[in-house]
C-alpha cells in the first residue's frame, strides 16, 4: 500500500505544479491585454502608471519586447494546462522566466548585501520579498523543478560533439 | 548496484521531492498574492 501512495506522489506532484504554473502564465500573459491587474502593464494602462523597474517601461516603449514576452507566457501557459509540447516551450519560455528572476533580484539584492555587511534588517528583507520579488522567485524555482521533470527529453541535446544530418 | 548507490539514490529522489513540494507551496502563496491583486 505504502508502495503504491509512493508511486503516485510524483504523477500527482508533477500535475499539481503544471497547472500551477500554467495559470500563473496564463493569467500573467492576458492580464497584458485584459489589464485586469491595473498597477501592472497593460495594453490600456495610463501613460503615467508607475512601472518599478525602468527597464521594463524601456521594454514596453519597443513595441515588441515586451509584449512577446507576454505571448510567451500564454502559449506557455496554454501549453502547461493542456500538456502539449510542455518540454519544448519550459525550455522556449526560460528566458522569460530568468528575466523576471532577475528583475526580482534587483529589487533585493542591496538589502541581502546590507543585511550580510550587519546594517540591514532581515524585517525590511522579507518585507521587499513579498511586495515585489517572490513573483520571479517562485516563476524560476517552479519552472526549473518542472525542467528537471522532462529532464530525459533534453538528454539527447547535451551531446558535445552532435553530428548534423541533412534534412531529407 | 550496491546499497550506497540505492542511499545516494534515495536521496536524490527524496532531495528532488522536497524541491518539488517547496516551489509548489511558494507558487500556491505567490498565486494567492497574484490573484489578490485582481481589479486593484
Amino acid at each position: 500500500m505504502r508502495k503504491g501512495n509512493e508511486r503516485m506522489t510524483f504523477p500527482r506532484m508533477e500535475l499539481v505544479a503544471r497547472m500551477l504554473l500554467g495559470a500563473f502564465y496564463l493569467l500573467s500573459g492576458f492580464n497584458w491585454i485584459f489589464g485586469y491587474i491595473p498597477v501592472l502593464p497593460h495594453i490600456g494602462m495610463p501613460a503615467d502608471l508607475p512601472i518599478r523597474h525602468e527597464v521594463v517601461a524601456e521594454m514596453v516603449q519597443t513595441g515588441w519586447m515586451y509584449q512577446s514576452a507576454k505571448l510567451l507566457e500564454i502559449a506557455v501557459g496554454l501549453s502547461l494546462l493542456a500538456n502539449r509540447f510542455v518540454p519544448l516551450m519550459l525550455a522556449a519560455t526560460l528566458p522569460v522566466a530568468f528575466i523576471t528572476f532577475m528583475l526580482g533580484m534587483s529589487l533585493i539584492v542591496g538589502d541581502i548585501a546590507d543585511l550580510l555587511a550587519g546594517i540591514g534588517s532581515a524585517s525590511v528583507l522579507l518585507a521587499k520579498i513579498r511586495a515585489g520579488a517572490i513573483g520571479g522567485l517562485t516563476i524560476t524555482l517552479l519552472h526549473v523543478w518542472l525542467m528537471l521533470c522532462y529532464f530525459d527529453y533534453y538528454r539527447p541535446a547535451l551531446a558535445a560533439r552532435a553530428a548534423p544530418k541533412e534534412i531529407r | 548496484m550496491g546499497a550506497a548507490d540505492t542511499g545516494v539514490r534515495t536521496l536524490k529522489r527524496r532531495a528532488f521531492l522536497a524541491l518539488g513540494y517547496l516551489a509548489i507551496a511558494l507558487q500556491a502563496y505567490n498565486m494567492y498574492l497574484f490573484v489578490g491583486m485582481i481589479g486593484r
